[in-house]
């Protein structure tokens, strides 16, 4: 009679599809990781901050997408702890109403490993997105890092796995470290100028050095000149407030192109915040007579507009007192708690700096006002400096 | 005596008198500070009496097109060519930009940026402020008018800007470019009149036929098709600049533009505007509003 039974109901098991999961399901199930989110949520105190591909177009989420997409990220330096939103793909679909447990590894320079999570098949072979915790920290100094995740299945439907089951690994992932939050005009920053910002400024981690990096940077590497025929701005339309022409100043650099000092102190500005340097754009009018400064591109000169003057003033270096040279009508940089950060200019410091050679050559960064006008501005002429005043602009 | 008294004082009055004209070159804080408005800056520059400033509109020329026979050595570089849309600007209406950046050897290259506004006095305001904002001392960047103009209308510092029409252009040489600027500011302006005129800029313009979304009331957080149907009158090539004021725009690999609303808040109105650009120097915009799910 128990024979029969038996019988009975392996014939109905097999005719009607009713056998158990576990007879007729393929071991192990195939499982893979759809997507991952760094962006998931507003704010970014769980996890990655909000950055723009550039102008007009915002970053897709979730950043990874299996075998479509991989797009960067951004966090700030030593946060811990960072969230991600995971979803997985099983198969097949008889495991549509299982859940698994998994967890990650971490090879590179990573933002954690991640303990196991058990993650829900709710009717469908796509997961419940679920949110991880990472478990280490970012960097401490600006940068731009790689890693990649492997990620193993511990447990199906509760049943522990001797040999976890190896899902796959994905990356590589490549994140953004800045400083601090990112502020205006890159509250949001673009991931063209963090290329820029994070490679310039890796391994510092205050504001000073990455900026200081950002305005040496700016000044020997991007193939720019200041224009000593009539010292015209290329991507701003004036000193003050005018947008600054980020778009076009992206396209066109490393780029042999003439610019004034409203295109170098803007850029400081624009590529130091969006790391959260908290710098700021200054502009000060009038200025005066130079000391001997190399402008960017250029070689020494005490007479910055040389190109467009008549003998004997065509000429970089002149009487080093002579009245009739030219000079800046004003002048413009970035700056930091009220020290000046100049990319648009070399000074020279030796004990005759307005005349040369011989030239001794300084960086013009971290001053204050009353050291930056001592040295770059000559004492004789007399010049009679007005006092630097910050502006904010928009970028386009 | 007297005779010897006089002409002691007149040694001092005409040393004093040399003195201070001396001073007057050099900067004096105790000098009252000088008008430097820009209404200062045209009255020096004469702008009143530039020429050309309600003549016929002109089409710009795509310089990547047509080879210049000043720069026939210099080779037009990877980056080097480009339109871009300027937006209004301290009280100069939006302008078509277009650049071309040419090198013959490293350190040795010249850009010229055309300059396209849709009426001649628009571009002359443009001009006279591209002289006034520099880094010069006022005085100095008062332009100097060439006559007769090397090229355009009217023309300064031996071509190295001209304004032809409602076209105002910039050469920028460097290392031995510097002795091209007059050759290099002829061929350009022999284009720019090779082009035709006309009285507004209507027949210049790309048409947009459809700008619509496909669906006004977006999600938070989703894509959304956009449909957009544009022409030349001339079939020009076209170029296209978004602006919006939250959330992006892509392009999907069907080649089909959407709105992305990630990040945007719900239950807001947001815009999207498009513009397109031919490469004769025209614009055209369109703008719509859309309203996000709460």
């Amino acid at each position: 009679m128990r024979k029969l039974a038996i019988i009975i109901l392996g014939w109905l098991f097999s005719s009607y599809g009713l056998l158990p999961v576990a007879y007729s399901l393929p071991w192990p199930p195939t499982i893979s990781v759809y997507s991952i989110g760094f962006n998931y949520e507003s704010g970014y105190s769980n996890d990655a901050l909000a950055i723009k591909k550039g102008r007009g177009s915002t970053m897709p989420t979730p950043e990874w997408l299996t075998g479509s997409r991989n797009e960067r990220f951004a966090y700030i330096k030593s946060q811990t702890n960072r969230k991600v939103r995971v979803q997985f793909y099983i198969e097949p679909s008889g495991y549509s109403n299982s859940n698994i447990s998994v967890y990650a590894e971490v090879s590179g320079e990573g933002i954690g490993y991640i303990n196991t999570n058990t993650v829900y098949f709710q009717g469908s072979q796509y997961s419940t997105p679920k949110v991880m915790t990472c478990q280490g920290s970012v960097a401490g100094s600006a940068d731009i890092r790689s890693f990649s995740w492997s990620w193993y299945c511990n447990a199906v439907n509760g049943n522990p796995q001797e040999e976890p089951l190896v899902i796959g690994t994905t990356g590589d992932h490549t994140y953004y470290v800045l400083l601090a939050s990112p502020q205006a005009p890159m509250s949001e920053p673009w991931t063209d100028v963090l290329d820029y910002s994070c490679d310039w400024a890796s391994g510092q981690s205050s504001s000073s050095g990455a900026l200081t990096k950002v305005v040496q940077h700016i000044y020997n590497d991007l193939d720019l000149y200041y224009d000593t025929y009539d010292g015209s701005p290329r991507y701003t339309s004036n000193g003050v407030t005018g947008v600054f022409h980020l778009n076009q100043f992206l396209n066109e650099v490393p780029g042999s192109y003439m610019v004034n000092c409203y295109d170098c102190g803007k850029a400081v500005k624009v590529f130091a915040n969006a790391i959260g340097c908290g710098a700021s754009y200054q502009y000060c009018s009038p200025f005066g007579y130079e000391n001997c400064i190399k402008p960017i591109g250029c070689g020494w000169t005490n007479n910055p507009f040389y190109d467009s003057q008549s003998y004997p003033y065509n000429q970089p270096i002149v009487g080093e007192d002579d009245p009739y040279r030219t000079r800046f009508g004003n002048h413009a940089f970035g700056a930091l708690s009220g020290n000046i950060y100049d990319a648009c200019l070399k000074v020279d410091t030796d004990s005759n700096p307005d005349y040369g050679p011989p030239f001794s050559e300084s960086w013009a960064t971290g001053w204050s006002w009353s050291t930056y006008k001592s040295k770059v501005i000559d004492n004789n002429p007399p010049s009679s400096p007005g006092n630097p005043a910050s502006y904010d602009f928009n970028v386009d | 005596m007297k005779k010897q008294m006089l002409l002691l004082l007149g040694i001092i009055f005409s040393l004093s008198f040399l003195e201070t004209n001396a001073c007057k070159t050099a900067l004096d804080p105790l000098e009252d500070p000088p008008d430097e408005s820009l209404e200062k800056f045209k009255e020096l520059a004469d702008f009143a009496n530039w020429p050309g400033k309600n003549g016929l509109i002109r089409e710009g020329v795509n310089l990547n097109k047509y080879s210049i026979p000043s720069l026939s050595d210099a080779s037009i570089t990877s980056k080097g060519s480009q339109f871009y849309y300027q937006e209004a600007e301290d009280g100069v209406p939006a302008l078509v930009h277009h650049t071309v950046h040419w090198e013959k050897i490293k350190g040795d290259f010249l850009v010229v940026d055309l300059y396209i506004a849709e009426s001649c006095d628009v571009i002359h305001e443009y001009a006279i402020q591209r002289f006034f904002y520099s880094s010069m001392p006022f005085e100095l960047r008062v332009p100097k008018k060439d006559d007769p103009p090397i090229a355009g209308e009217i023309s300064f510092s031996g071509g190295r800007r001209f304004i032809r029409n409602n076209i105002f252009v910039e050469i920028s040489p460097h290392g031995e470019m510097l002795n091209r600027i007059a050759a290099v500011a002829k061929d350009i302006d022999n284009l720019l009149l090779a082009r035709p005129t006309a009285s507004s800029a209507e027949e210049f313009k790309p048409m947009i036929q459809r700008f619509e979304i496909a669906n006004s009331l977006v999600e938070s957080n989703t894509t959304t098709k956009l449909f957009l149907e544009v022409s030349d009158p001339k079939g020009s090539e076209l170029y296209y600049f978004w602006q919006v004021t939250a959330g992006g725009i892509g392009k999907n690999e069907y080649g089909e533009w959407y709105y992305d609303s990630s990040w945007v808040d719900p239950g807001t109105t947001q815009t999207i505007t498009v513009v397109v650009i031919n490469d004769r120097g025209y614009y055209r915009s369109s703008s719509i509003d859309i309203k996000i799910k709460q």
